[in-house]
C-alpha cells in the first residue's frame, strides 16, 4: 500500500503540467524543493535526454522548466527500480494490464462523421480539408 | 560483364488490405471519395474513443504472412509509433513492433526468360499497421497552407520487409511482380500502385572489391517511387551513383560521413535526389497501445486458413507445365495473369484437349480482345466451353486458324455456338475430290508460277493458296499449298 500510494504522489507531481497543455508550464506547480538534488546520488535521466525528449514532444520547457522535469523524471525512473527489487522469476512479462484478447469487430462499414462535423473543431479549414502550416519533406 | 562490387537491396512494402472498413473503426475505406467524409472520432483521434481490431484485416494480414512462408506468432500485440505529422491526427501511428504477428518468411523468385537466376528473397517480418491520412501541398499556387484529408487515416496496412537478399534491380522488381501476383491471387490486397495500395521504398548499398576485401558503401533508402519500373530504374542508378560517389570520397558504411541517408526518386529527371530527414525522427519512442488487447492465434486457426489459401502462382505454374504441357514462359504469362484466367485456360484446355493449343488461343485471341476491350476474363462473352468446341474442330483439322477466327469473332458478336456460327457463316468442309478439282484447275491456269516453282521459287505457291481462297472461302489454305506442291511436282 505504501508502495503504491508514494508512487502516485511521485505521477501525480510530474503530471501536474498535463493542466497546461502544451503550452509553457507555470512556475507555480513547481515546488521549492524540485530543485534540489535528487536523493540516492546518481540521475536516473540528463538534462540532454529530457530535452530531446520535449523536443520529440514538441514541448517547449524554459531552462527552470527543463530543470525541474529532469529532477520530476529522475524521481519517477528511480521509483521504478523499486519494481526490480520484486522477484519476477517464473512470472510472464504481460502485455496489457488486463486478460482480455480477441477483441474483434466485424468487417462492416458504418456511418461516421458528416464533414462538417468532423471539421468542426478545426482551428484552420477550407470547405473541404482542414488547413496546417505547409508540410514538405517526410515525417 | 560484371561490375566490381555487389548490390545488396532490401525492399520494404506497405501493401493496403481489400477490407471494405479500416483497421480500427467502421470508416469506409473505399478510394477516391470526396475529402474527410469517410471518418470517425476513432480515426480522427477524438479524445475517449477506443479503437477496435477489424477480424477481416488480420485474417487477410495471416494469410498473406502464410503465403509468405512466415512463422506465425501464437501471440502478437499493439504498439504505439509516437511521431509529430499532420496527416497523423492522434500523433501516433497503431503498428506493431516488438511482437509483429509473423516472421522468418521467403518468397521465392524467378525469371521464365532466364534473366535472373531462380532464388529465394528472405522475409524479415510481416506485420499490421494503420495509414496515415494524406496532406495536400501545391507548391504551384503558392499556397501557404497545406491541407489534410483524413479518409485513408487507419487504412488497413501490411508492411512486409524483405532482407538484404536481392542483388539487382531486375530482382527487385521481380521480387515486387511475384509479391503483388500471390497478394492478388490471395484476395489480400489489389496493390494497385496509382491508388496507392502498394508502396515501395528501397534500402540499397554495395559491397564493393578492394585488395583489402569487400567494403559496404553506405545504406541509402530511396523513396518516391511509383511504379515497379521506377523501382528497377532508381535502384540501377543509385547502384552507379553509389559506386561512383565511393569511387570520389572512399567513403564506408559505418565510417565517417558514412551513416544511413534517404534519398527521393525524380521521376522526371530519372535521378535520386538528397532528402533531409529531421535527425531525431527515427526515435519513435514504441510502446504497447493500452487501448488494444493482444491477439492469439491457434494452432487450428492457422491449419484452417492455411487450408483456405488456394492454389497459388507458384504451384499453378507447375501444373500447368506438367499437366498441359505447357514451357515456364507460357504457363507463367498465364498465371501472371491472375487465378480467374488459368481458371478459364484449364477449362478450355480440358474442353478441347490440347493445351498447347488452348495456350496459344488464350494468349493471342482471348488477351487480345480482353486489352483491346478493358474487360476482365469474366466479361468474355465466349465461354470456356464454347470455345473449347470451336477449338475441337481445329483440332481435327475441319478448320484452318484464321478462318476459326473469324468463326470466333462471330461467335463474340452473335453469342452462337462454334457450330451455328459456322452453319451462318456458310463454313462446311471442303470434300477432298473438290479441293483437288480446284487445285488442278488452278495450277493449270498459272503456268508461269509453276515455273517458279519448279525452278525452285517454292514461295510462289502462296499466291495459288491466295486465288483458292478467293474462290472458295472454305479450303484449307495449309492443305491447298501441299496439293498444289504435289501436282506441280508431278508435272
Ligand atoms: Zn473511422
Amino acid at each position: 500500500m505504501g508502495l503504491l500510494a508514494a508512487a502516485y504522489e511521485v505521477m501525480n507531481n510530474a503530471g501536474q503540467s498535463d493542466r497546461t497543455g502544451s503550452g509553457p508550464i507555470p512556475g507555480d506547480v513547481l515546488r521549492p524543493n524540485d530543485s534540489g538534488p535528487v536523493m540516492g546520488g546518481e540521475m536516473k535521466i540528463t538534462r540532454d535526454e529530457v530535452e530531446k525528449v520535449s523536443l520529440l514532444a514538441r514541448l517547449l520547457l524554459s531552462e527552470r522548466e527543463l530543470e525541474a522535469m529532469t529532477q520530476q523524471l529522475g524521481r519517477i525512473l528511480e521509483y521504478m527500480d523499486l519494481l526490480g527489487e520484486v522477484n519476477t522469476e517464473g512470472v510472464e512479462p504481460m502485455a496489457h494490464a488486463i486478460e482480455v484478447s480477441n477483441v474483434f469487430r466485424q468487417d462492416r462499414v458504418e456511418p461516421g462523421l458528416a464533414r462538417e462535423e468532423a471539421l468542426a473543431n478545426a482551428p484552420h479549414r477550407d470547405e473541404e480539408c482542414y488547413l496546417v502550416p505547409a508540410v514538405l519533406g517526410e515525417p | 560483364m560484371s561490375e566490381p562490387y555487389q548490390i545488396l537491396i532490401g525492399l520494404e512494402v506497405h501493401v493496403q488490405l481489400l477490407t471494405e472498413s479500416k483497421l480500427f473503426c467502421s470508416c469506409s475505406t473505399r478510394f477516391g471519395q470526396p475529402p474527410n467524409t469517410q471518418t470517425c472520432p476513432v480515426c480522427i483521434g477524438m479524445p475517449g474513443t477506443l479503437p477496435v481490431l477489424n477480424r477481416k484485416a488480420f485474417q487477410l494480414a495471416l494469410k498473406a504472412a502464410l503465403a509468405l512462408n512466415c512463422r506465425i506468432a501464437r501471440f502478437t500485440k499493439w504498439d504505439r509509433k509516437n511521431y509529430y505529422y499532420p496527416d497523423l491526427p492522434k500523433g501516433y501511428q497503431i503498428s506493431q513492433y516488438d511482437l509483429p504477428f509473423s516472421a522468418d518468411g521467403y518468397l521465392p523468385i524467378s525469371d521464365p526468360r532466364g534473366q535472373i537466376e531462380p532464388k529465394r528473397i528472405g522475409i524479415i517480418r510481416v506485420h499490421l499497421e494503420e495509414d496515415a491520412g494524406k496532406s495536400m501541398h501545391d507548391e504551384v499556387a503558392g499556397r501557404a497552407d497545406s491541407r489534410i484529408d483524413l479518409n485513408r487515416a487507419g487504412t488497413p496496412l501490411l508492411e512486409i520487409v524483405s532482407r538484404p537478399d536481392i542483388r539487382s534491380p531486375g530482382e527487385a522488381k521481380a521480387f515486387l511482380t511475384e509479391l503483388k501476383l500471390l497478394l492478388n491471387y490471395l484476395e489480400v490486397s489489389d496493390c494497385n500502385m496509382q491508388e496507392g495500395s502498394l508502396r515501395v521504398d528501397a534500402n540499397i548499398n554495395l559491397l564493393v572489391d578492394t585488395p583489402e576485401g569487400a567494403v559496404p558503401t553506405p545504406i541509402v533508402e530511396v523513396k518516391n517511387m511509383n511504379s515497379f519500373r521506377a523501382v528497377e530504374r532508381a535502384l540501377a542508378y543509385e547502384a552507379q551513383r553509389q559506386y561512383e560517389a565511393w569511387q570520389a570520397s572512399g567513403i564506408r558504411q559505418g565510417g565517417r560521413g558514412g551513416h544511413k541517408t534517404t534519398r527521393g526518386w525524380d521521376e522526371a529527371a530519372q535521378v535520386t535526389r538528397a532528402q533531409r530527414t529531421k535527425e531525431e525522427s527515427s526515435d519513435y519512442r514504441y510502446f504497447p497501445d493500452p487501448d488494444l488487447v493482444p491477439v492469439t492465434v491457434t494452432d487450428h486457426e492457422i491449419d484452417e486458413l492455411r487450408r483456405s489459401l488456394g492454389e497459388l502462382p507458384a504451384d499453378l505454374r507447375q501444373r500447368l507445365a506438367r499437366t498441359y504441357g505447357l514451357n515456364a514462359y507460357d504457363s507463367d504469362v498465364l498465371v501472371s495473369q491472375g487465378r480467374r484466367l488459368v481458371e478459364y485456360y484449364i477449362q478450355l484446355a480440358d474442353h478441347c484437349g490440347d493445351g498447347k493449343l488452348a495456350s496459344n488461343w488464350v494468349q493471342q485471341d482471348v488477351l487480345r480482345v480482353l486489352n483491346e476491350r478493358h474487360m476482365t476474363i469474366d466479361q468474355f462473352p465466349v465461354s470456356a466451353e464454347r470455345l473449347g468446341e470451336l477449338l475441337r474442330i481445329v483440332r481435327c483439322g475441319q478448320l484452318e486458324t484464321s478462318r476459326a477466327r473469324q468463326v470466333l469473332a462471330h461467335m463474340m458478336s452473335t453469342g452462337r455456338s462454334a457450330n451455328q456460327a459456322m452453319a451462318e457463316m456458310g463454313i462446311e468442309e471442303v470434300g477432298e475430290a473438290e479441293l483437288e478439282a480446284l487445285c488442278r484447275e488452278l495450277v493449270a491456269a498459272n503456268p508461269k508460277i509453276v515455273q517458279q516453282v519448279k525452278g525452285g521459287k517454292v514461295k510462289a505457291a502462296g499466291a495459288l493458296v491466295g486465288q483458292a481462297k478467293k474462290r472458295n472461302p472454305n479450303v484449307d489454305p495449309q492443305r491447298v499449298h501441299k496439293l498444289c506442291l504435289e501436282l506441280i511436282e508431278k508435272m
